[in-house]
């Protein structure tokens, strides 16, 4: 009785060991990172000169932290703002317009899918 | 794109014949030319964001030398062009060149007639526009085509004198005349090259009752990625060989309804450059030979153009 009561209690220690290193994992685990970014392939960029433009014009967006650019893959990263809501496929799409580029792409999640550079 | 200008091939007939020298020479075609990456001679087709304004300044210098009469020539031709370019809409972009300083020296040995003249100040500004008509996007490619048009207003100096009296029009910085122009431009653009051509056609004014000349330009630009040969992540800046042609024709004056024989031809530059792309800034440099140049009468040939400049992109919102 005694030894099923102790093996009771280390089964339940454990399984909230691993319930809290669960939760404090979470976001790594999970990828909380992933769910803060947004990858825009972008048609027709082509240069480090052009991205300039791109890149303001995404950065301006609401909710947008910052920017960054992966010109080999043509794929612009936006890292949305902590406590801020991503911004919407429409105005992704509105403000490649009207830095003149076309959208190919927009995918929520992660830049996991960018590759590891091409020649 | 080439814009026409007051020192652009053309040759003011009431200059009498020292006017005819000019005509081997194309002087501000380098406010015309490119405030993108791609082309250093002319411009490009490629998009100017909404709200991007570019700033472009070049150094430009250009020898021309021949004989007439049997006397030796020499002119030197330096100026600092520089062009604003600001995106209005995603297809439309506004343009604005102003040679800021222009200084044109001609030198000869014998008569009165062929001494040293010189002149200095602000050149004609031009305005114009460019429409993105046609624009096909792929991944790390683009094609576009962009007619342009716009006009030359007759702002530079034009009534600079010495000793012996008011410079001949070709050695005036300004032209004294409103001159449009329309032409297109057309680019192919990858990760790792550019293509562009363009064809333009200038419609020059009247000024004192002389009618210049009409011209016709066409260029032709090939730019490869140097450097770095392989693209990792991130946004490398890139080091591209570029090299251009450029071909000019114009067609003889008009004075009082008669051709000039001294005025006209055709000239054909080879352009070997470099230049530097980064994000905020592009670094240039070429040199335009001369591969063929058949001049009317007794025109100056080129020896060589070179130029050197930036581009420089700024954020200017208007809304």
């Amino acid at each position: 009785m005694t030894r099923l009561f102790w093996k009771t209690i280390r089964l339940v220690s454990a399984a909230g060991i691993c319930l809290a290193l669960s939760f404090a994992f979470a976001p790594f685990v999970l990828g909380d990172v992933q769910q803060r970014e947004i990858a825009v392939r972008v048609g027709g960029l082509a240069c480090p000169f052009c991205v300039y433009g791109l890149e303001k014009h995404l950065g301006r967006l609401p909710g947008v932290e910052s920017v960054e650019t992966d010109l080999a893959h043509g794929q612009v990263v936006l890292r949305i703002e902590k406590n801020g809501n991503p911004p919407t496929e429409e105005r992704i799409r509105e403000a490649v317009k009207r830095a003149g580029f076309t959208v190919i792409e927009i995918r929520g999640g992660t830049s996991s899918g960018i590759g590891d550079g091409v020649d | 794109m080439m814009v026409p200008s007051s020192a652009r091939s053309r040759a003011h007939p009431r200059a009498g014949r020292a006017g005819q020298l000019f005509i081997a020479i194309s002087v501000l075609a380098a406010p015309c030319a490119a405030v993108r990456a791609g082309p250093i001679t002319f411009s490009t087709a490629l998009p100017i964001p909404e709200g991007q304004a570019i700033v472009r300044g070049q150094a430009f210098a250009a020898s021309a030398s021949g004989r007439r009469n049997g006397a030796k020539r020499d002119l030197t031709i330096l100026a600092s062009p520089w062009v604003f370019a600001y995106g209005a809409r995603r297809d439309l972009a506004f343009f604005v060149a102003i040679p800021a300083v222009v200084y044109k020296s001609l030198e000869g040995e014998g008569s009165e007639q062929t001494r040293d003249r010189r002149a200095t100040g602000f050149g004609d500004v031009a305005l114009f526009a460019r429409y993105t008509l046609f624009q096909r996007d792929l991944g790390g490619e683009t094609f576009r085509i962009a007619p342009f048009a716009g006009l030359e207003a007759p702002t530079g100096e034009d009534g600079v004198g010495d000793e012996l009296g008011r410079l001949p029009r070709p050695l005036q910085p300004g032209s004294g005349s409103w001159d449009a122009f329309l032409g297109s431009v057309l680019t192919w653009q990858k990760i790792d090259l550019e293509l562009d051509l363009d064809l333009g056609y200038p419609f020059n004014g009247r000024d004192e009752g002389v009618a210049f000349c009409d011209q016709a330009f066409g260029d032709a630009s090939f730019q490869y990625r140097l450097w770095p040969c392989g693209l990792g992540r991130g946004l490398p800046g890139f080091f591209y060989a570029v090299f251009e042609s450029n071909l000019e024709w114009q067609d003889k004056n008009r004075i009082g309804g008669r051709r000039d024989p001294d005025s006209g031809g055709w000239r054909w530059f080879l352009a070997p450059g470099l230049q530097y792309v980064g994000k905020r800034f592009v670094l240039e440099a070429i040199a335009q030979l001369p591969a063929f140049q058949a001049l009317n009468g007794e025109a100056l040939d080129t020896d060589f153009q070179v130029r050197v400049g930036f581009h420089w992109n700024f954020w200017l919102p208007l809304s």
